[in-house]
């Protein structure tokens, strides 16, 4: 058995006995999980302990994206893949760099989740509304939803000072996740990345 | 210090918003809960879920020094029940808002232990824990809040962590149920008892947090 890491997509209604949660765990049989969800975007941050089987059975799934065993691996030749991975479910993935390793990475994964999951509690809102992608201008959000970001940064006791009109809500969100303290999921510490 | 205490000790059937236990232990039933859906009292002078289908939530009147702190239950499994359903305790559980976290068993999938959230209604998965339960036996579940990490024990080992800190406001700690209609008796599935909720202030929660297998970085 070993703790393993994935991007899963989002099943349930929310309803008490029909949980958001992690596609495909239902049948998985892992014996512990800790899971992170990205507020109101369909995506979950799994951790989960397996047999290789399990791990077998769900990084086998095309809508999953498994993490290697060894989080202190560099991303290297791997460096695409990742970006696109994480940028293909509204993570940001251009701050990632070769040298930086899986935990740097997943660091990144939980601090965009987590502010997704204040967002969300707060305001009932998603970050990604219709239209608004990584790349969308501060200044192109409605009123609302900036203020919706700025709260969140508040609560959580963030600097917003530097978020202006011109700044992309990738860069917003970059900036918020890099004051977070470093957390870590089943035992497993995250780095941030300088 | 503890702000609830409850051994559920009271008449047979007796629905758990009339009666009151030990201390800042007047139920209120939350206004999300379903229509008919109760906690009674059993006759062993325990809680369990009546046999209409739907969801209670019950908060206590108990009111915490600040939004961390711990809640915990007997878990008396007494035997299964053919449908999945949810039995357990919750904390920061919002008199108006439909929010809280809660630890819950269910039988299904071979039988665990469940930690999740609920915002605005929408119940959301957070961690989970394998076991399965056999008749008759008891098993002490506690839900510590606290803001770094959220953690759940069962008999005192430490089983779900999480860091998710979404819902921040110090609510109320409470009973919550969601079943069908097979909870036909006083001899069936898990029920609860001696109910405890205590802030952490004058005891050493810290060392909740330190055991193995939760690294640093969680307790912090």
């Amino acid at each position: 058995m070993a703790v393993r890491f994935y991007l899963v997509p989002k099943i349930g209604t929310g309803a008490a006995l029909d949980p958001f949660r992690p596609k495909y765990v239902d049948t998985l049989g892992a014996s512990r999980m800790e899971c992170l969800d990205y507020g109101d975007e369909p995506h979950f941050l799994v951790a989960a302990d397996v047999s290789a089987a399990q791990h077998a059975s769900l990084s086998g799934n095309a809508d999953v994206a498994a993490f290697p065993q060894n989080l202190d691996l560099a991303v290297g030749a791997n460096l695409a893949l990742v970006q696109s991975e994480l940028e293909d479910r509204m993570l940001p993935g251009s701050w990632v760099i070769a040298t930086h390793t899986y935990r740097h990475v997943l660091f990144g994964c939980w601090a965009v989740m987590t502010i997704a999951g204040h967002l969300y509690a707060r305001s009932l809102a998603r970050i990604f509304q219709s239209g608004i992608t990584l790349n969308t201008m501060m200044a192109d959000l409605t009123p609302t939803q900036r203020n919706h970001l700025e709260d969140v940064a508040l609560a959580l006791r963030l600097d917003y000072a530097g978020v202006t009109g011109s700044t992309t809500v990738r860069q917003a969100l970059r900036l918020l996740c890099q004051q977070l303290p470093p957390r870590g999921m089943m035992g497993e510490p995250f780095l941030r990345a300088a | 210090m503890e702000f609830v205490r409850d051994s559920f000790t009271d008449t047979d059937g007796t629905l758990l918003d009339a009666h009151t236990g030990e201390s800042g232990a007047t139920w209120t039933r939350h206004s999300s809960s379903g229509a008919g859906k109760d906690y009674e009292i059993t006759d062993a002078n325990r809680i369990r879920p009546d046999n209409a289908a739907g969801e209670a939530i019950y908060y206590s009147s108990g009111l915490p020094a600040s939004a961390e702190y711990d809640v915990s239950a007997d878990v008396v499994f007494l035997g299964s029940v053919s449908s999945g359903y949810a039995v357990g305790v919750h904390g920061r559980q919002q008199p108006v808002e439909d929010s809280h976290y809660r630890l819950y068993v269910n039988e299904g999938s071979g039988g665990q232990w469940l930690f999740s959230k609920r915002v605005a209604g929408a119940t959301t998965a957070l961690g989970s824990f394998q076991q399965s339960f056999s008749p008759s036996t008891t098993y002490r579940a506690t839900l510590v809040l606290r803001d770094a990490a959220k953690v759940c024990l069962v008999n005192g080992v430490p089983r779900i962590s999480s860091t998710d800190n979404a819902i921040t406001e110090a609510g109320r700690a409470g009973v919550v149920c969601n079943t069908g209609t097979d909870f036909t008796s006083d001899s069936v599935g898990p029920q609860l008892d001696n109910l405890l909720a205590s802030d952490v202030s004058g005891k050493p929660h810290i060392n909740v947090l330190r055991p193995a297998p939760f690294a640093p970085g969680i307790a912090r």
